[in-house]
Order: C-alpha cells, then structure tokens, then sequence
C-alpha cells in the first residue's frame, strides 16, 4: 500500500511546478548555507566586542552588512548565528513532537475504545491552556537551559500532530486490507511500523513542515521575553529583543533579524502548502 | 439547546479542575523553591519564610487550601512582590490586559471578516491577490517582530502616538498595542473567511438559491453568510488562545500594566504562586470563551445541536 | 411560437488544461403543455445544457447560442431580469436533493421566501401556501416539516421537498434534473403523475432530464437523446420507442428490461463507455462504440437525416 513510484512521482512533479514552494525551498537552503557557513568564515567572531564600533550603521566597507550593537558586536554574524540556534531548536523541538505525537495518535486510533478516549481527553484538556503558558510554566520548573527548550518545545507542541496522526490510523484500520493482516495475525507492533506508519506518512511530513516555523517563533518568543535562549549564545527572538530596545537609534538591529525570521516563516509555509497540494491534489 | 449548553460546561469544568490540580502539583514538585537564589539564607530564616508562605504544611492541606482559596479569588501570596498578593496582582492588570485583548479580538474578527469576504467577492483579482499577500505575511510576522515596526513607524518616525506606556489608558495609548496583537489575526481569520466563502459559494444549495431568483444580496446574507460564517466561528477559539498569549508580549513591549507582565516576571522569578495563579485565570478566561464560541456555533448551525 | 427555443446552444469549461466543450451545440423546441424528455448516460451534457440556459453554470463556465423564453433571450440576459424569471415562470429541480437545500434555514423559509419574493406575499401566506404544495406532494405532517432543518428530513423527503419548491410558483416551464431518482417507486409514480396532470391542466410545458427510459415513456411526448454534447436523436416519444433511428438509441432501449416482453438471456450492454468531453471527434462520437460503423463514420461528422418522424445524427439511416 506505499505509493507507488510513478504516484511519488507525480507529487513531485506537482512541487517543482509550484512557483512560491520553490522559491521557499531556495531560500531556505541559502539561509541553512549562510547559517553554517558565515559564523566560520567571517572576519568577525560572535562576541568579537569594540566599543569604538558600537552602532555602526551597515555598511559594506568594514564587513559590517547589518550593522553593529551596542557593544560593537558585528551583526551579520550574530543574525546567522542567531540563524543556527533558532533553525535548530525548530528542527529538534518538531522531531520530539514528531516522535510523541506520532506514538501517541497511532496508539490511540489504533486500539480505540476507552484508551483513544483518555488519550484524546487528555490531548483536549492540553489544547485548553495556551501552548506557550505550558512551556513558560515548563521552562519555569524545569530551569533555564537550552536542551530543556527544545524539550520543552517539543514535548507540548505534539497535540496537533497526534490529533491527524489518530485521524488516519482510524481510517487505514477500517480498510479492508487490514483484515488480512490480522487474519494472519501479525503482531500489533508489526502492523502498526509495517502498515500505518507507512500510510501517514504523507499528513506527517507536511504537518511537520509546517510546525518547524511555529516552533521557531515560539523559541523566538521565549527568547524575545527573557525565557529562551540567553547571552551569550543567542537567538533571532533575542536578537528581535535587542533590536527592540535600541529601536530609536539603531533599527538595523531590529530590521536585519526581523526581516530574516519573516522570510524563514514564509519561506516553510510556501513548501509545506506546496508540500500539501503536491501530496493531497483533490485538497485544492 | 439548553441540553447543549449543559453537555458544553460539563467538559470545561472538569477541564479546568485537572488544570488546576495540574498545575498545582507540578509547581510543588519543581526543583529549586524560590529562595533558592538567597544561597546564603540562613535555615531558620528559611524555615520562618517557608512557614509564612505555607510551604511547611502537607502537600494534602496546601492543595485543599489552595482550592479553597481559589473559590474567593484568593491565589495565595507572590514571592515577587512581597507585599502583594496574587489576587491583587491579577486584580490590577486584569482590566489592562481584557481590555487589550478584547479589542483587539473583535477588531480582528471585523477587519478579517471584511477582508476575507472582499477577496472571495474578487476571487483572482488584483484585490484577492493583494489581501491574500498581506494575509501570508501577516501569518508569517509574529507580534513580537510587528510591535516594534509598528513603533519605529507610528511611535518615533511620524511622532503620531506614544511608544510605551498606559498613561491615562486613554485610546492613544492603546491603540499600537491592539493593532500589533490584532495583525496576525487579522490575517489567519481573513484567510479562512475566504476559502469558507469560496467552499459555500459552489455549494449546491447556493445554486438552488439561484434557480429559485433569489437575488444575489439575498443569496449571499440569507443562503452564503450563515455557513460561510462558521469555520471562522470555531476557529475564534484559537484565536482568543492566540491573542491571550501574544498580549503576554505585546504588554511586554509596550511595558503596560496588564497580567501578562506580571507572568514574565514570575516565570523570571520562579514565583510558582504568581505563575499559577496567571496561568488558572488565562485557561478560566479561554473555557469560558470556547463555551461562548460553542453556544454560538449551535445557534447558528442547526446540525451541530443534534450532536 | 414555441414557449422556449433553443439554438445552437454551446457550453465551454475553461480549465488549467484548456478548453472543454461540454455541449456541442444543442438545439430543441418545446410548446406548453407538452413535455420533452432529454435522455443519455452520465457526461452527456444534458443537465449542463440545462444549467447553461439559466445562467447557473460555475464561474469558469462559457455559454453561448441563443435560447428564446417566450421570445426574450436568455443567453447573456442581466441578472436582475433573469432573477425574475428564475423560480418564477422557469423552475429547476436539481438532481442532487440531499445537498440542495440550505442546511442553516428552516424548510418553510427555504418555501416561502420563493412566494415572498417573486409575488410579495407576507411570509404568513406564503407558508400557508407552501403547507399545501407540501401535501401536493405527498408529505406527512407538512406542519411540522415546514418547521424542521433539511437534516432532519429523509432523502426521498427532501427530494419531494425540492419539487415542492420548483412547482410553488405555477412555472410555465419545468426542468426536472433527474426528480424521482431518490424516491421509491409508489412515490415515483406520483409525482410523475403530477406532472402529467400539471401538464393537461396548467398548460406547463416540462423537460425532464433522465437516465430511466420508463419515467420518460410514462410521461414525455418528445424525446431528445444525447451522447457526448450532442443531440444524437429526436422525435415522438412514441415512435422513438417503437423504432429508434439510431444505433445508439437502440443500444439504449436494448439496455432496458422490458415487463412486456420476456428475458431471454442476460441484459445486452453497449460495449465500451462515452467519450472523456476532452477528446474530440472528427466523426461520429459514437462510432468506436457501433457495431455499424465503417471508416467514413470515423472521419465524416454526421449530419441529421429523417426516418419517418425521427430525426438522427447517424450516416448510417435508415439503417
């Protein structure tokens, strides 16, 4: 039941013909390039300090592009460094949700009954309290450190995900070939790794793609609140934070990470819409 | 419908119970109690401290008391503010912060509507794709990233408005606040306005309305509208969620005196009292709006009464 | 004159990959008090010759060619005097009833809101009125019906409820898409007998859209069949039944269990299915599907000729 190879086919032909997922795509992967590569190979280092070059407006005649803070710290590598942590923590908080919600939706559509209810109760009284309180709460419990984030991200973002997740393994378990396979009473773990997981695999992965960007704003805005990440690693919500404040005499350091994140999220929902429309043509 | 509106709260109430309890529990259990950055405390000024904040007594009795107390407002102590307690706290940016956040809901639930319906009027016209542009975008610009543009542009460049501040909670004050804390809502609603316009308007129905002479205003309000209107209906849930937690930034922002400030600032300070307290009043304020949101969805779709 | 004429009649669909025609060019008469039948499979173009006559294709939908109602044009007619004809003097019952009625309005509104606006009757008359259309035809409890949601009522009452509907402002003409098709056979058999007398006594001229050829032989005086966008025969109910013209036609009939003649062996079929509307034809759309098909049937469109009172797009007749 894996879709076939001219089906998988198809639906990529569908992305590649989609003009914003493309564009999306394209500068994305620059971004990921210019986050790993320009903290090595600019002239200047993260925490390079010089209070004679505080504020410097950007200017391409001292490899400042994006300007300077106010400790004379260079912005260009600080808003690709700042790229690193926020596209990390977005790629490893979704892979935790992933992981739950995938365990979590599969167990409950699969056996039904009186577990899909507790489960699915649970998942609901979750969804009442604001996903952002639970990680503040979280973060406030379990201290302020940068694993506990992506943890912390992670574990609570997965309710969504195991609310799809569930949807389709109630779908594939009432279809009929699932009969003969318990007929021939493969083990549930079997059916479940060899048969469902390969079916949801389609919803997962442009759920997933399209929470990557929810859970970067989210690190972006525990970091913006003093919550997040703190100095002197830093973050595109600490760095937003900074500019903030020195809104009146240097935009730039608002302008440069703020333009940035802003392209990030619209560049992960053009290709997770186009990762849809690609998968799920009839979704139009 | 009265049925309905019973089965409704008989969800939210035990809802709000498990929450409570929750995160009752889960702030005595956190490692570090709040003196724990006094590290040279000495252990019977620390043991004075814990007893006058209760911490000295059964877990059993803390939360008995603790839910006792919640029935008349009363959240306990804050270690953050000393001479406080929470229910003042609360007491004093609740206004601040309903005020915001009501605003800036129906502001959002008006212009998104408006917006939505005007790009499915113009369906693949220079003003659909205009508004559907903006609309990604302002999905896209978190209120954090559209606050502080809003400043730059209205606050400092053009000197129209104050940059921060409540003042004397006149229009002025609150206007950037509401416009950042509406914008992304503005955009997610007004999306959904159109493609459910879209979904509607090739309905069958639709076109038996059609057949039947209908004009095209009586098609529209009495046959599109009520339909049309409905997934935005259930999708105001989320959005009360989402201006809940954006005017925890948005107050951060523009330094207002509401209860999302008091939240940063617990969370800063491990005051598990304040936290909680906040966290039980925001999850008491969103049941209490999803039921308002779910007695609206049965009055205005029949078939979800049956349900 | 005829009280609706219709000519040429063209329906286009601009879609991501082109243009699709959907009816080729359709032309017909009918006269009050009579009743035309327009029959073939599904994809044949009948109900969109039917949507494109009163303006309800969707938006990517192009008509073209002229439709006279009682000498005014109906192609390309504003909005607002089409309105008025529409529900009024013309009425349509849709083919797909379950979705057809508005699900957030009460049956009586969905009734009255026709007489309120098209004779500006107060809505207490109008839902007297719909009241007795409801037992017309043939609805328990029409009190209590006019009170309740679409969801509330069964298919086959909903179906009737949509007949209702259509027959509420005495129209002239009656486009009925497929009307008995969810209803039992008692039932069935009522309403077409409402329509035979709507027919006699209120001089209402009908066409009625099917697939069943015994609803049509009950009821139509004419019949037209067609097949891929086109009218591939016409003429006299009657005589069309007795001695089809067209191979597709016979095709047709043959498909048909008959009670009056007996079974001997299985149904026949016509082989194969209709033409995708994509796919265009230099000759006879039918002709990979005939058994009398030679190579000029492939290249040569075919033109009508007469056999008898029939008329039939067919190089082939009289065969």
């Amino acid at each position: 039941m894996s879709p076939s190879h001219s089906a998988r086919r198809q639906a990529l032909a569908r992305f590649a013909a989609n003009r914003a997922a493309m564009v999306g795509l394209v500068l994305l992967t620059v971004i990921v390039l210019l986050a790993v590569i320009v903290p090595m190979a600019w002239p200047y280092g993260l925490e390079d300090a010089s209070l004679e070059r505080a504020l410097r407006p950007p200017s391409f005649a001292d490899f400042h592009w994006f300007g300077t803070d106010a400790n004379g710290r260079d912005l260009f590598v600080r808003v690709f460094y700042g790229a690193r942590i926020s596209l990390a923590i977005g790629l490893i908080a979704t892979v935790i949700a992933l992981f739950i919600g995938v365990a979590w939706g599969t167990t409950a559509g699969w056996f039904g009954g009186a577990v899909d209810m507790l489960m699915m109760r649970f998942v609901d009284i979750l969804y009442a309290v604001p996903l952002l309180f639970l990680i503040i709460v979280l973060v406030t419990v379990l201290g302020n450190n940068i694993f506990l984030i992506f943890a912390a991200i992670g574990a609570v973002e997965w309710l969504t995900m195991s609310r799809i997740v569930r949807g389709q393994t109630i779908a594939i378990r009432n279809l009929e070939f699932m009969d003969g396979a318990r007929a021939i009473a493969l083990p549930t773990p079997r059916i479940l790794t060899r048969y469902v997981v390969p079916n949801i695999i389609g919803p997962v992965v442009v759920y997933s793609t399209l929470l990557i960007p929810v859970n970067i704003i989210v690190e972006s805005s525990l970091s913006f609140l003093g919550l997040g990440v703190q100095e002197p690693l830093t973050s595109w919500g600490l760095l937003i934070n900074q500019g903030a404040t020195m809104l009146d005499s240097a935009s730039w350091m608002l302008v440069f990470p703020a333009v940035l994140l802003a392209i990030t999220m619209l560049s992960f929902n053009a290709v997770g819409d186009g990762l849809r429309d690609a998968l799920d043509p009839r979704g139009r | 419908m009265g049925g309905y509106i019973l089965k409704r709260l008989s969800i939210g109430i035990p809802t709000l119970l498990i929450i409570v309890t929750a995160s009752f529990f889960l702030m005595r259990a956190a490692p570090g109690g709040p003196f724990d950055a006094e590290v040279d405390l000495d252990p019977l000024v620390r043991a004075n401290l814990e007893a006058s904040y209760g911490l000295d007594q059964p877990i059993g009795t803390q939360y008995l008391r603790f839910l006792d107390g919640l029935t008349h407002f009363d959240f306990g102590p804050s270690t953050t503010y000393p001479d406080r307690s929470v229910g003042e706290l609360i007491a004093d940016g609740l206004p601040v912060t309903l005020k915001l956040g009501l605003t800036a809901m129906l502001l959002a639930t008006i212009i998104g509507l408006l917006a939505g319906v005007i790009a499915a009027r113009n369906r693949n016209g220079v003003l659909d794709g205009a508004i559907m542009m903006l609309a990604s975008v302002g999905i896209a610009v978190p209120n954090f990233v559209v606050a502080p543009i809003l400043t730059l542009l209205f606050g400092i460049t053009l000197q129209l408005l104050p940059v921060a501040g409540w003042g004397d909670g006149s229009l002025r004050y609150w206007l950037l606040p509401v416009v950042a804390l509406a914008l992304p809502q503005i955009a997610a609603i007004a999306r959904i306005t159109r493609s459910s316009m879209l979904e509607t308007l090739s309905a069958d129905y639709v076109r038996t309305a059609r057949a039947k002479g209908m004009p095209e205003r009586r098609v529209l309000w009495r046959h599109v509208m009520r339909s049309a209107f409905l997934p935005v209906m259930s999708y105001l849930g989320p959005v009360a969620a989402n201006v809940v937690t954006g005017s925890v930034i948005v107050e951060q922002i523009f330094s207002l005196p509401g209860i999302g400030r008091f939240f940063v600032q617990g969370a800063i300070n491990r005051d598990y009292g304040l936290v909680m307290g906040i966290v039980i009043l925001y999850a008491t304020v969103l049941i209490l709006l999803n039921l308002l949101v779910d007695i609206a969805y049965g009055w205005l779709d029949p078939r979800a009464r049956v349900k | 004159m005829a009280l609706l004429d219709v000519d040429d009649l063209r329906v286009t669909f601009r879609t991501p990959r082109g243009e699709l025609q959907a009816v080729k060019g359709v032309s017909f008469q009918v006269e009050p008090g009579r009743c035309l039948g327009i029959v073939g499979e599904s994809g044949s173009g009948k109900s969109q010759t039917m949507l494109g006559l009163l303006g309800l294709l969707p938006e990517n939908g192009v008509v073209s060619g002229s439709a006279l109602f009682e000498g005014q044009e109906l192609i390309g007619m504003p909005r607002r005097t089409l309105d008025r004809l529409r529900g009024d003097r013309i009425s349509l019952v849709f083919q797909d009833s379950i979705t057809g009625l508005t699900p957030h309005m009460r049956i009586g509104d969905q009734l009255a809101e026709m007489l309120q606006v098209h004779r500006g009757l107060k809505r207490k008359d109008a839902l007297d009125n719909a009241r007795s259309m409801l037992d017309v035809v043939r609805i328990s409890e029409p009190e209590r019906r006019l009170r309740q949601y679409p969801h509330e009522l069964s298919g086959g009452m909903r179906q009737r409820v949509m007949i209702a509907m259509a027959l509420l402002c005495k129209p002239l003409l009656l486009i009925a898409d497929e009307p008995t098709t969810a209803l039992d056979v008692t039932v069935q058999a009522t309403i077409i007998q409402q329509f035979a007398k709507l027919k006699q006594h209120a001089q209402t001229a009908i066409i009625l859209i099917t697939h069943d050829l015994g609803v049509v032989a009950g009821v139509c005086d004419e019949v037209a069949v067609m097949y891929s966008g086109r009218i591939v025969e016409h003429g006299p109910a009657a005589d069309l039944f007795a001695a089809p013209a067209h191979p597709y036609t016979r095709g047709l009939l043959a498909c048909t269990p008959r009670i009056d003649r007996p079974m001997d062996g299985p149904l026949p079929t016509i082989p194969g299915t209709p033409p995708p509307i994509s796919q265009s034809f230099s000759g006879c759309a039918f002709a990979p599907r005939c058994a009398h098909a030679d190579d000029a049937c492939a290249t040569t469109r075919p033109h009508v000729r007469r056999q008898g009172t029939l008329s039939a797009a067919c190089l082939k007749v009289p065969l």
